[in-house]
């Protein structure tokens, strides 16, 4: 076991090792290739194509020097926690990260958690009730809601809400520490809406895992025993059919994080997808590398405590 | 009524434009809240009433602008929105203007514009950090600085006055760091720009020197994107970029990153007596539908509403200020591509694409003004020349005899254009490429704009055009908007507006301008006596005579058509909540750089609030 976890660790380690490398490549050399660099931009939208202040800038910003030496700062700054500041204002990325990833991430753990709640339950009584009104409704459900975003899904309740009930989001953001009831106003309906879209997902991932294990035979010797419906569905069936739900769980959650800009920007929350998009447009390198990287790292880490999450969900798993 | 057939297409191109942009999310929710008011073309219930009738009702619910100055208390935080967050909050070095937006509320300038108390204001400039100033001679300009100016009370300024010093080192700064630095300033690689220097002969004057008499200097100084006033502590006493220190209106008491921006009354202020409110609060809510609600909740006391949305918005809210917003000064252009090759270099070819735009249609489309017109709102439809048709006293109505000559070019004569495109050497049309964005950095509704006019000019096979639609920052703006004519076919594209028509003009129509697009890289096709016209009016000091000689450049563009102009506009109509005092009596000139005077004036009616 501790060796899997070591060898899973260096693989870790060295996955976010070339994932910095590709980021760095693709922002510092590919994107200038084809596209410009952020100075390129700033020069050819306000600058009236002025080469001499283009120049200044360039310089100013770093984006002149050796490309092999430029990596090896950054990298040895990322790997010190410094993830350089930004472009435009100069402000530490790491600054706006510690203010932003919380919101951010409590978005999209709120939106998993509720999404969780919302279909399991569903899965399972689908299963149970396979090929009957129940489990066909909650499958047309479940494609329904899998296949209407959930921004628009978001713009229908403010438009709706207010024509009818004139409500509006609320517009002040509070920070969890500084007023806990200002802060889930304001967060938990875009909380929800995220965690909708992956819910109709899971409702039918948990339905197919649900119908594979009910047929097995331990199934029906627990039956045989005289054990009720619910103690067989709950205790044997079901934690054995969430395995490959864990899996699914647990690789959404970093794309949860990481795709909650338009939800940001519809309750405007100062979370780290419109830092990202921002720094996109403006292509504000060190903010996206900085960004990037960091997700990278969560999707990486996310993916090691998926593995490891085997051995406690099913003991039957050694390494 | 013959014109039945093509209006009805028209329509129905309308209308499929329409759910084109309901695909965006903020637009898509527009739909909905409008849709009590429903597509029809009449413009929705109509009641049983004659147009007559409603244009009386209509009459009657118009804000009327009433100046409530003298019943104003002081007090009050305003309920504002703004769209967008900032890059950073240096307006002399960002590279964004929406730093200058921030400045506009915290550093003074130099001079400001006058506003129109409940009329539309000219462009004249008034006293504002200078107090007064003298021109000795054509060239130098003296400002006396107002003794009484000081910055915030915040270290390291702490109540220091303004001085000219802090003038000086704004404008090296400007000079230096501004991305529009090129309109005035005078540099080794901008030899026409037209101020040479900027001194102080003592800590309350200063002196500009400019390489020739420059008539819009004074104006310049006013603008909110050139030169703000900055405090030289700002260069190592304080971050620049992500603080402020104000010797303005307002101070910036509180800033939050993509969430908001509070302002509050600059009690140092040389005129803060005079201002009411004790701020504004602007949270960040770009999407429209979001900022919609928060304005029918009550959240927020104006909004910018579609043209399209502000019918119904007054039907569900009746209390709703109902204001006609006057003409804009945005001119945007369809302009073209002169490579050696191209046949645009030919003016006969860009005469037949002005004539085959139908600008009745095009304006009624995208200013809504059928429904308008349906439900009794005035408005004023307007042709733009080669300069917006908001430029009051300046411009030349394309449909008036004034025009002359050129006035043909403006009318829509599909025949004749088809002949001219003949006469050129395409008898059978011209087939090419047009490209315009379809991001949205010039607003949802261009692409459809710039689809609508291609329509038009592909009428009857005169154009035949290849759809190109460019990256905007990495192929767009380099290759096209500043390419100087290096580009294949047909461009549309926004233009930048100016608060002084000679930044206009000599940007976009002479052979050296930043953003020229009438002189193939600034060599070729120069047309000479364009350049000197535009030359010639900025340089004069007599306003009468450079009226007239804007106005006869406009008529000799109209005829060489190097551009072709957008179709025009029709008044729009703005919303607001009846509880602010004043709102729309004083009229800017331009929003941005007006706030000292339109923001210290209005006030809160505690008495209409109801939110």
């Amino acid at each position: 076991m501790a060796r899997y976890v070591t060898q899973r660790l260096l693989l870790a380690a060295l996955t976010i090792w070339l994932v910095s490398i590709i980021v760095f490549t693709l922002l510092r050399v590919v994107v200038p290739i084809f596209y410009g660099d952020a100075v390129d931009v700033i020069a050819a939208e306000y600058s009236h194509s002025d080469p001499a202040r283009a120049e200044a800038l360039r310089e100013e910003y770093g984006l002149s020097g050796n490309l092999v030496v430029s990596y090896l700062e950054w990298a040895g700054n990322m790997a010190r926690g410094n993830l350089g500041e930004s472009l435009f204002n100069g402000r530490p990325i790491t600054k706006e990260m510690h203010d932003r990833l919380p919101v951010s991430v409590e978005l999209g753990v709120i939106g998993l958690l509720s999404g969780l709640l919302f279909s399991v339950p569903l899965g399972v009584a689908a299963a149970v009730a396979q090929d009957r009104w129940p489990d066909y409704f909650l499958r047309t459900f479940a494609i329904l809601l899998n296949s209407l975003p959930g921004f628009w899904l978001a713009i229908l309740i403010i438009t709706f809400g207010n024509k009818w009930f004139n409500w509006a989001p609320p517009l002040n953001f509070a920070y969890l520490t500084e007023d806990p009831v200002a802060h889930l106003k304001i967060m938990l309906l875009p909380a929800l809406l995220i965690g909708l879209t992956p819910s109709a997902g899971l409702v039918r991932l948990v339905r197919t895992q649900m119908l594979e294990v009910l047929r097995q035979d331990y199934i029906r010797t627990a039956h045989a025993k005289g054990l009720s419906d619910r103690t067989v569905i709950i205790r044997h069936a079901l934690r054995n059919s969430l395995i490959p739900v864990v899996t699914v769980v647990g690789l959404t959650l970093p794309t949860l994080i990481a795709g909650t800009a338009i939800f940001e920007s519809i309750f405007t929350l100062p979370g780290m997808g419109r830092y990202l998009v921002s720094s996109v447009s403006s292509l504000d390198y060190p903010v996206i590398m900085g960004t990037v990287f960091v997700f990278s790292v969560i999707i990486v880490l996310a993916n090691l405590a998926v593995d490891l999450s085997y051995t406690v969900l099913d003991p039957r798993i050694r390494y | 009524m013959e014109r039945d057939n093509y209006w009805n297409r028209r329509i129905s191109r309308r209308r499929a434009l329409a759910g084109l942009t309901a695909g965006t999310a903020g637009v898509a929710a527009l739909g909905l809240v409008g849709c009590g008011g429903g597509d029809d073309d009449d413009g929705g219930d109509s009641g049983g009433k004659t147009i007559e009738q409603k244009q009386e009702e209509v009459k009657s619910i118009l804000w009327q602008r009433t100046d409530t100055t003298a019943q104003a208390v002081p007090g009050g935080i305003y309920a504002g929105y703004t769209t967008a967050d900032v890059t950073n909050l240096d307006p002399l070095a960002s590279p964004s203007f929406t730093a200058n937006v921030v400045g506009s509320y915290v550093y003074p300038r130099l001079t400001k514009y006058k506003t129109g108390l409940r009329v539309p204001a000219k462009g004249e400039v008034e006293p504002y950090l200078a107090e007064k100033w003298e021109q000795p001679e054509p060239t130098k300009l003296i400002l006396k600085l107002r003794p009484n100016a000081v910055w915030e009370d915040k270290a390291p300024l702490n109540k220091r006055p303004i001085d000219a010093d802090d003038v000086v080192f704004s404008w090296k700064k400007f000079a230096a760091l501004s991305t529009s630095r090129k309109d005035l300033v005078m540099l080794p690689d901008n030899p026409t720009g037209p101020v040479i220097s900027c001194e102080a002969t003592d800590k309350n004057t200063v002196v500009f020197t400019t390489q020739f008499p420059y008539a819009p200097l004074l104006s310049a100084l006013a603008y909110s994107r050139y030169l703000q006033i900055m405090p030289r502590e700002s260069d190592g006493g304080y971050d620049p970029k992500n603080e402020t220190r104000s010797g303005g209106p307002f101070t910036l008491a509180n800033y939050q990153r993509s969430v908001k921006f509070e302002y509050r009354k600059n009690p140092n202020y040389w005129a803060a007596k005079d201002i009411f409110l004790d701020g504004y609060d602007y949270p960040i809510i770009p999407e429209y539908a979001a900022g919609l609600a928060q304005f029918r909740a009550k959240k927020v006391w104006q909004f910018a509403a579609t043209q399209d949305d502000v019918i119904q918005q007054k039907k569900d809210f009746p209390d709703l200020l109902l204001d006609q917003n006057a003409m804009n000064r945005t001119d945007w252009m369809t302009y073209f591509g002169l490579q050696p090759d191209s046949p645009f270099r030919d003016p006969r070819v860009r005469q037949a694409a002005a004539m085959m735009i139908d600008r009745d249609t095009w304006i009624d489309t995208f200013g809504n003004t059928s429904k308008y017109k349906a439900e009794g709102y005035p408005f004023e439809v307007r042709y733009h020349s080669h300069i917006s048709s908001g430029w009051e006293g300046l411009w030349v109505d394309p449909k008036s005899s004034e025009m002359g000559e050129a006035s043909k070019y403006f009318a829509q004569n599909v025949a004749e254009a088809k002949k001219l495109l003949s006469a050129a050497g395409f008898p059978n049309g011209l087939e090419t490429e047009i490209r315009w964005i379809t991001t949205g950095q010039y607003g949802t509704t261009f692409p459809n704009q710039a689809e609508v006019l291609k329509g038009m000019m592909e009428e009857g096979g005169a154009f035949k055009f290849k759809v190109v639609n460019p990256d905007y920052a990495t192929d767009y703006l380099t290759n096209v908007y500043f390419g100087k004519g290096n580009f294949k076919g047909v461009a549309i594209g926004a233009t930048t507006q100016f608060p002084e028509v000679d930044q206009f003009l000599f940007a976009y129509f002479h052979s050296q301008g930043s953003r020229q697009k009438v002189a193939f890289q600034g060599k070729e096709l120069v047309d000479t006596k364009s350049d000197q016209m535009i030359e010639a009016q900025r340089k004069e000091l007599d306003a009468n005579k450079r009226a007239q000689m804007i106005k006869d450049w406009q008529k000799y563009a109209g005829v060489q058509m190097p551009m072709v102009p957008y179709p025009g506009q029709a008044n729009t109509f703005s919303l607001a909540w009846p509880w602010i005092g004043n709102w729309a009596v004083n009229r800017a000139w331009d929003t941005e750089s007006d706030r000292q005077s339109v923001e210290t004036r209005l006030w809160f009616d505690k008495s209409k609030f109801t939110g």
